[in-house]
């Protein structure tokens, strides 16, 4: 094998073993699981809100739902939701507090105040990868588990829009890869419409900072 | 005299060969150990693995299969070329170490204690430190002055991974540019007082993997200029405020891809520019 076989024998490697999601498969993926989640009877009433606005987001997207979107009821939580959760509580030492993702979200769109704890969090998720996001300061469900990993990742794409930082963008990127293979084996539809709004989080913020 | 012990990522470094070979040359200062880093473990192919994924394998591929002959087909200002001029005729450290009679330490990861007790025994002015992974805070606080390290970024605003690749997709190549960063080694990522720094232009035909090789060879000159300056006394280490600069990960290949592009079309407009 020559030198320059070599190095395409490593692309492809490399193509192979950091399998990545495209857009147009990301697309495919929420699309398919949206309209299998829409079409389902038994769809969980919590998950109803993440749903309608995974339908708002896809017609943001350009992508293809059931009509139009009707108007969303809430676009955020009240601070009065998040109970004791402060920004010197919800994340310390790689532990979660439950509500963690949705409290700095809500913090972050109208103030700089937890700007510094999302610097910690995402040295957390970058250094701990897969590992990471997984001391919680109570014991929680599986499923609760994954839904504020999701929560996370859809935080760190609102924040790289908001801010501007592609940073938090990219690790959203990775977060969503590594977080797809459980998304595929649960049975939870909680966690797939969560992780789906997720993904279509990820791509309205690559809409916006990765256009040349 | 000031004394130095290199801190090497490989036995056949050539970054860590070159400034060896030039430290060997220059009066004021005395090269008094090098300590180098083994070869692969398991536990460190995982860690390594897990953050970079599979182009750790390529990093391999070059490093050890490729060595010197990676620089054959470019004709780019490189290391090799640069080793060319400066007539580098070390093959292996520990060959240059046995000739100059000087103690060599291989040891598994750089903060072993074998590295420790080297430094206590040596006591050093300065580790110049060409690349190997993480210093502990016990290993940094051994030299009188501090472990140099140069990072191929502009600090304080690039510390981090991939900051050549992050300056680009940042749109930052005029206003803060591709370039490299002479520092102390501190307990924070690229956060140590400063010494020198110097940016480099692109030109025509540049991609990551040019300027990157071109960036190489600054460092090399930037650690030389940087030691000459501290044993003159001419360099004053400039303290780094954290709030100056952010830390950049490893970039998802989707990004990467954006930042491609963004070089590609600042490449366009200085062409363009130039041909006005």
């Amino acid at each position: 094998m020559t030198g320059n076989e070599f190095s395409r024998f490593l692309d492809l490697l490399e193509k192979s073993v950091d399998r990545e999601m495209s857009a147009a498969e990301i697309r495919s993926l929420v699309e398919e699981g949206y309209h299998r989640l829409a079409c389902s009877g038994e769809f969980p009433q919590d998950s109803r809100q993440d749903l309608h606005l995974l339908e708002h987001l896809m017609a943001e997207l350009g992508w293809q739902t059931y009509g139009s979107p009707t108007a969303l009821e809430k676009n955020q939580p009240s601070m009065a939701e998040f109970g004791d959760l402060t920004v010197e509580n919800c994340f310390a030492r790689g532990v979660l507090r439950p509500g963690c993702g949705s409290y700095l979200d809500c913090i972050s769109s109208t103030s700089t105040q937890a700007d510094s704890l999302m610097e910690n969090l995402l040295r957390h998720v970058e250094v701990k990868r897969q590992a990471s996001l997984s001391k919680f300061s109570q014991e929680l469900p599986q499923e609760a588990q994954w839904l504020e990993r999701s929560d996370v990742s859809i935080l760190f794409s609102r924040y790289a829009r908001r801010r501007h930082d592609l940073r938090f963008l990219n690790a959203a990127f990775k977060m969503n890869e590594w977080y797809l293979k459980h998304t595929q084996r649960t049975d939870s539809e909680a966690v797939h419409v969560r992780f789906l709004l997720a993904l279509a989080e990820q791509e309205l913020s690559a809409k916006e900072l990765l256009a040349c | 005299m000031l004394k130095i012990v290199l801190f090497a990522p490989i036995d056949n470094s050539l970054y860590a060969r070159l400034v060896a070979g030039e430290l060997s040359k220059t009066e004021g200062v005395s090269l008094e150990a090098i300590v180098v880093r083994s070869h692969w473990n398991l536990k460190r192919f995982r860690s390594e693995f897990g953050r970079d994924g599979a182009r750790l394998l390529r990093k391999i591929y070059q490093k050890y299969v490729l060595g010197d002959a990676r620089f054959r087909n470019s004709d780019n200002r490189n290391l090799s070329r640069f080793a060319q001029e400066k007539s580098l005729d070390i093959q292996s450290l520990k060959a240059f170490a046995q000739t100059k009679d000087i103690p060599y330490c291989l040891v598994k990861d750089l903060n072993d204690p074998a590295s420790e007790d080297l430094l206590r025994k040596v006591q050093p002015d300065l580790v110049a430190f060409t690349g190997g992974g993480l210093i502990r805070a016990n290993i940094l606080a051994l030299p009188k002055l501090g472990v140099l390290n140069c990072h191929t970024g502009i600090l304080p605003p690039y510390r981090g991974m991939d900051v050549v690749e992050w300056t680009s997709a940042e749109n930052a190549i005029d206003t803060i540019g591709f370039g490299a960063t002479l520092h102390f080694m501190d307990k924070g990522v690229d956060s140590g007082p400063i010494i020198l720094k110097r940016t480099i232009s692109t030109e025509p035909k540049d991609d990551f993997h040019t300027i990157r090789e071109r960036l190489e060879v600054v460092m090399v000159e930037l650690m030389l200029e940087g030691i000459r300056g501290l044993r003159d006394s001419t360099l004053q280490p400039q303290p780094q405020k954290i709030e100056d600069g952010r830390q950049y990960y490893v970039m998802h290949a989707r990004v990467k891809r954006f930042a491609e592009q963004q070089l590609a079309e600042q490449i366009k407009r200085e062409n363009n520019h130039g041909s006005e």
